[in-house]
């Protein structure tokens, strides 16, 4: 296997945008592109979930390769829910470490602002089990069925309420945020239900967006350490437990045995909190914290800006925003700009940085782990 | 495969209300994970999860093929109870536990008003 290197990273602001999704990408990509100084690549990989009922519109591989001036450069789109930004990214890594190709751009992006929220909750929820889905089952709902078995196994609501503070405070100092404002403990806690015990702002926005980076085999201050994709079944309730996510303790499990170094070497980490009681749970599957302890480490501000091991620097898909198939990639992004300097306002220091995607209900999910040199 | 028929009572694992249900749903929406003794999982609905706890038990059955969760009577409960336990001595002790159990529960649902 040939070594992978990061050689640009881009992405647009995360919100309520009002151009058409191919103009975002394109945004994110020429981005990506400019900052690794290279003009064309040899190979796209596009992630989007679900633009043909987001948008109406299909073949997006092609579309956003002809809309960005590539419609020469082999193109494919990957899909894995959620998560599909950073199953892109992978086969983008697998493609230059295979030496396929030299030069490939992965772009993600979603549009979804301009649909009703219940009918982007109904699309969104396509992606869960049809018998769940017969009884309602939304994604809201089945975080809330998560979330009260973490309140049953001892996790109290103030710790992963304290997970919306600390990663709204982060998104204050993100230019690229959606919602770049502080939010108090008071807040949170006293916001609308949603999905009992999950009120509103344990839940992520719904936004637009992209992001983009562009993998390559010539060393950059940036190398892909390792990455691991696990797996769980469809049916939430067909799980061992549900106070942890297989598919994440088995993608970091395999992350960890590419890179050849374990949890103790992380210095910082992006984690996939569409639902707040998801980071405490990202945290322990991930072994960046023992067991249990995740929310006296978020209490404790252990996984702040300013602490021990910060989570989330960005604002997380809580505060940054959460365009689904952006999301995977532009945790990359924060990450590669964390390691070289280039997160002005929010710079954390460190090495090792760690991204952790969640698709569907934790069905698919990826962990990468990108080095500095 | 052989069809088995198995009691009509379960544990709650986990529940949820959700209060923006997808169309042709009520609103708000009561639905439990619930376990059979046998290990079966299924997804109820409910016509309410308060005073619900995760690991009570409940009485759930099937109506128009969808399955729903009810809170069980004290007279459903004593029967189940009774069933379950087998010596008189393990019923005694049983019983006094869930006296326990009772009174100290009601003491916190009256803090709770």
């Amino acid at each position: 296997m040939l070594g992978v290197w990061v050689a640009g990273a881009g992405m647009t602001r995360i919100g309520r945008r009002s151009e058409a999704l191919p103009d975002l990408m394109a945004e994110a990509a020429r981005a990506a592109l400019a900052a690794a100084a290279v003009e064309a690549p040899d190979f796209i990989v596009v992630a989007t979930m679900n633009p043909e009922e987001f948008l109406g519109d299909g073949n997006f591989a092609s579309h956003v390769a002809t809309h960005m001036g590539f419609a020469e450069v082999p193109t494919l789109r990957v899909e894995t829910a959620t998560s599909s930004g950073a199953a892109a990214f992978y086969t983008g890594f697998a493609q230059v470490a295979a030496g396929l190709h030299r030069r490939v751009l992965v772009v993600g992006g979603e549009k979804m602002t301009h649909l009703p929220t219940p009918r982007v909750s109904e699309l969104i929820g396509r992606s869960i089990d049809p018998y769940e889905r017969s009884y309602g089952a939304t994604m809201p709902a089945l975080a809330g069925l998560i979330a009260r078995a973490l309140l049953a196994h001892g996790v109290g609501e103030r710790e992963f309420s304290q997970v919306a503070v600390k990663n709204h405070a982060h998104a204050t100092r993100n230019p690229y945020a959606h919602y770049p404002h502080a939010v108090t403990l008071a807040e949170v806690m006293e916001s609308r239900m949603v999905a009992d015990p999950l009120r509103l702002l344990h839940c992520c926005p719904i936004s637009d967006g992209a992001a983009a980076v562009l993998l390559t085999s010539e060393p950059t201050p940036v190398r892909v350490a390792g990455i691991g994709q696990g797996t769980d079944t469809l049916a939430v309730r067909h799980r061992h437990a549900l106070t942890s996510f297989r598919a994440t303790q088995e993608a970091a499990r395999v992350a960890y045995a590419m890179a050849g170094f374990g949890p103790e070497r992380v210095d910082f980490a992006e984690l996939h909190d569409a639902f707040t009681p998801f980071e405490l749970i990202a945290l322990e599957d991930t072994g960046l914290v023992p067991p249990g302890k995740a929310g006296r480490a978020t209490l404790d501000g252990d996984t702040a800006l300013d602490g021990r091991l910060p989570i989330n620097p960005s604002g997380g898909l809580k505060a940054r925003g959460h365009p689904l198939a952006a999301t995977g990639i532009a945790q990359i992004v924060e990450c590669v700009w964390q390691l070289t300097g280039r997160a002005t306002g929010r710079q954390v220091e460190g090495r090792i940085a760690l991204a952790h995607s969640i698709g569907g209900l934790a069905t698919n999910n990826w962990v990468t782990l990108l080095e500095a040199k | 495969m052989t069809p088995v028929v198995l009691p009509g009572v379960g544990e709650v694992v986990t529940f949820t209300t959700l209060h923006s249900p997808p169309a042709g749903f009520r609103s708000p929406l009561h639905i439990a994970i619930v376990e059979l003794e046998q290990g079966a999982r299924f997804v109820c609905h409910g016509a309410a999860t308060r005073g619900l706890k995760a690991g009570a038990t409940v009485a759930i059955e099937e109506i128009g093929n969808v399955y729903y969760f009810s809170h069980l009577g004290a007279l459903d409960r004593a029967r189940i109870f009774w069933r379950r336990t087998g010596r008189a001595g393990d019923r005694v002790n049983a019983i006094a536990r869930s006296l326990i159990k009772r009174a100290w529960k009601g003491k916190t649902r009256a803090e709770d008003n």
